[in-house]
């Protein structure tokens, strides 16, 4: 596995250079076409909400901007998830036509999806960091957990990905499926708004939204200036194991016929 | 390059079908949860080889065949479903033609692309480059993306890329047929060369006699399973009689008839080598037999055949009035008649109209014409290849002696 994942990174690293690098070669922003999605939604998002949720962000009265990073912690990291998994959700169809030429690894081939999602959303950390220095925050030695979290998000979106991505290739529903539902999660994860203001039957759910685990860790280091919840980094571990299996034995059931039909 | 007689490629009781489903969510039913759902397409039987280092080995076999499969089996883009592929040395070729090419990018980028996705270090890319854009031919163009190329131009520079890519074992198949003639010799002088550098070869084609000149074994393959494994030119003649058997025969429907038919063709034959054939090689014999049955007297008949190419050009017709002979028949009579032609023809499909008439031409008294009577195709050359509709004969005359 891994050495065959050696042999692969000079494919993984093309594909994430031609994901990052060259599809906007031609565009006058170039590559910062890649983070203005992020800078849109918060742009939007902070204006529109901030008046509403500023109130709800008890402890934070005196601090204008808490909400805009309250949103930010929330979005760059729900980002990350979902782009991951709607990207993988059709790899199979994306680079079709590199896997009926070349013998890519199924499982490894992908990986470039989450690198790129990796390297948008550090930067987006660092501009973020770099923000709330010029606003007079510190930044605490809890940040030293973010990578914690962010390996455990990724080793959940990354098999989570390929498994609807491999069905997808026998249910074309799925593929189609796959935003509409993310876009659904979305606002069922508290990124937007706060837990609190949810009615005590949603938040249950919310509770048990593997997706509410990632971005209420964040916030917790960054907003909060405190550890993630170790029932949420672990209950995400375990998340992680089992979908990671499903994935590997998945791929051993289908391989053969993914080939055959894409 | 490598130890001479060391196996490169062993292909052992590879076995691969196709299941046919309605939907291919009938065929996840299948996978996951053992519901039977599908037809079976049986494309490969218990095929087994070995390919050894420096040997080149041909696949021929119709369409269907499983050239195909069988390529994508050995290249790992398929998996079989029982049996064993190994492969000791990296084995690229035409079937990785310019993948991944990225339309907006020069050709110069998508060099560093391919050559990365056919397996290819940066540091032999770059040492490369040079060698590569200068086989492609592709000039000033090199600079530009390559949306704007031929596909012509396209094909030079994936070709140029996957020759230089310095494989163990360099697959060759029906891609080399894009491409002009010029390009498509340079490409085979190339491949020839790479053979003599000790390069292993695994071609497959339907042309026998670039087979007949590139390999030294060749494997049939028909219905899926290896029909003959053996030197290349005994191969040829297996496949030969194979389409002779199974591709489209003597054509019984006629286009087009005309004439008053008292005097009739009954029968027609085309012979070759083989017997009756439908597949000829340029410079083989060709023996079109005719009989004709009379119901009335009839003095100076003339048997008239047009051979055409597959736009429907003649390409060659004659007469036996033109010929000098003077045929007078009784009513009753059953005659037979041939013509013996040497098929100098080139590679490609023709047919032959055959024509009873009197005198010179069909307009006087049209007995009976058999419009595109019988069709047949050639394949391959016996002697000095050429190109062209017909081989002429020709004579090179040089003012120095040469050695």
């Amino acid at each position: 596995m891994i050495k065959s994942m050696f042999r692969q990174l000079p494919h993984i690293l093309l594909f994430a250079r031609q994901d990052l690098l060259d599809r906007h070669r031609d565009s006058l922003l170039g590559i910062f076409w890649v983070f203005l999605q992020p800078l849109a939604y918060i742009l939007i998002y902070s204006l529109v909400f901030s008046e509403l949720m500023k109130s709800r962000l008890t402890g934070f009265e005196d601090q204008p901007f808490a909400y805009t990073q309250y949103l930010i912690s929330g979005l760059l990291v729900w980002m990350l998830m979902s782009n991951t998994i709607s990207q993988l959700s059709a790899i199979y169809q994306t680079k079709a036509h590199i896997i009926r030429k070349i013998p890519v690894s199924l499982s490894i081939m992908p990986l470039y999806v989450p690198l790129v999602e990796t390297v948008i959303y550090l930067f987006g950390m660092l501009v973020f960091a770099l923000m709330l220095i010029l606003m007079g925050q510190t930044i605490t030695w809890y940040w030293l957990w973010l990578p914690v979290v962010l390996v455990l998000v990724l080793a959940v979106a990354y098999p989570f990905g390929l498994i609807l991505g491999m069905l997808g290739v026998f249910l074309p529903d799925l593929r189609t499926a796959t935003p509409i539902a993310l876009q659904l999660l979305f606002w069922l994860t508290p990124i937007v708004y706060l837990a609190a203001i949810l009615p005590e039957s949603v938040q249950t759910f919310v509770h048990y939204n593997p997706f509410s685990w990632a971005t209420e860790s964040v916030q917790a280091i960054v907003l909060y200036q405190r550890s993630p919840q170790l029932g949420h980094l672990i209950a995400l571990f375990f998340l992680a194991v089992v979908l990671l299996l499903t994935a590997r034995w998945l791929q051993n059931r289908l391989e053969k016929d993914i080939r055959d039909l894409v | 390059m490598t130890v001479p007689h060391s196996v490169l490629l062993r292909v052992a009781t590879v076995n691969k079908s196709f299941q046919l489903y309605n939907t291919a969510a009938d065929r996840l039913k299948e996978r996951l949860f053992g519901l039977q759902r599908h037809t079976e397409h049986h494309a490969l039987k218990n095929i087994d080889f070995a390919l050894h280092a420096g040997e080149s080995l041909a696949i021929i076999g119709q369409n269907g065949a499983g050239k195909s499969t069988l390529l994508k089996l050995i290249t790992g883009v398929m998996l079989p479903d029982s049996g064993l592929i190994e492969h000791y040395g990296r084995i690229t070729g035409l079937l990785e033609l310019g993948t991944g090419f990225d339309p907006t990018m020069t050709g110069r980028d998508n060099i560093t692309i391919n050559g990365q996705l056919i397996g290819m270090s940066l540091a032999e890319i770059e040492q490369q480059r040079e060698e590569i854009i200068s086989f492609a031919e592709l000039g000033q163009y090199i600079d530009a993306p390559v949306k704007t190329y031929s596909s012509g131009m396209i094909m030079r520079l994936g070709f140029s890329i996957a020759i230089h890519a310095n494989p163990a074992c360099f697959v060759v198949d029906e891609a080399l047929a894009v491409g002009d003639a010029r390009f498509q010799q340079k490409c085979m002088a190339r491949i020839r060369h790479f053979r003599e550098q000790g390069g292993s070869l695994l071609f497959v084609s339907h042309d026998i006699a670039a087979v007949k000149q590139l390999c030294d074994r060749a494997l049939v393959l028909s219905k899926g399973q290896v029909a003959f494994d053996g030197n290349a030119v005994d191969a040829a003649s297996v496949y030969q009689q194979l389409i002779a058997k199974l591709d489209d025969r003597v054509s019984s429907v006629y286009d087009k008839i005309f004439g008053h038919q008292q005097l009739r063709f009954s029968r027609m034959t085309l012979l070759g080598s083989h017997g009756e054939q439908s597949v000829f090689m340029s410079g083989e014999k060709m023996t079109l037999q005719l009989e004709v049955d009379a119901a009335i007297d009839l003095d100076d008949l003339t048997i008239g055949v047009m051979i055409r190419d597959r736009f429907g050009n003649d390409v060659f017709g004659i007469n036996s009035h033109l010929l000098g002979q003077s045929i007078n028949f009784k009513a009753g009579e059953r005659r037979s008649f041939a013509y013996q032609i040497d098929a100098e023809l080139g590679h490609g499909k023709y047919t032959i109209s055959v024509s009873l008439h009197t005198g010179l031409t069909h307009i006087d008294n049209c007995q009976h014409w058999l419009e595109d009577a019988i069709s047949f195709r050639m394949e391959g050359v016996i002697g000095t290849a050429f190109v062209g509709v017909t081989r002429l004969p020709i004579r090179f005359i040089s003012d120095h002696k040469e050695q």
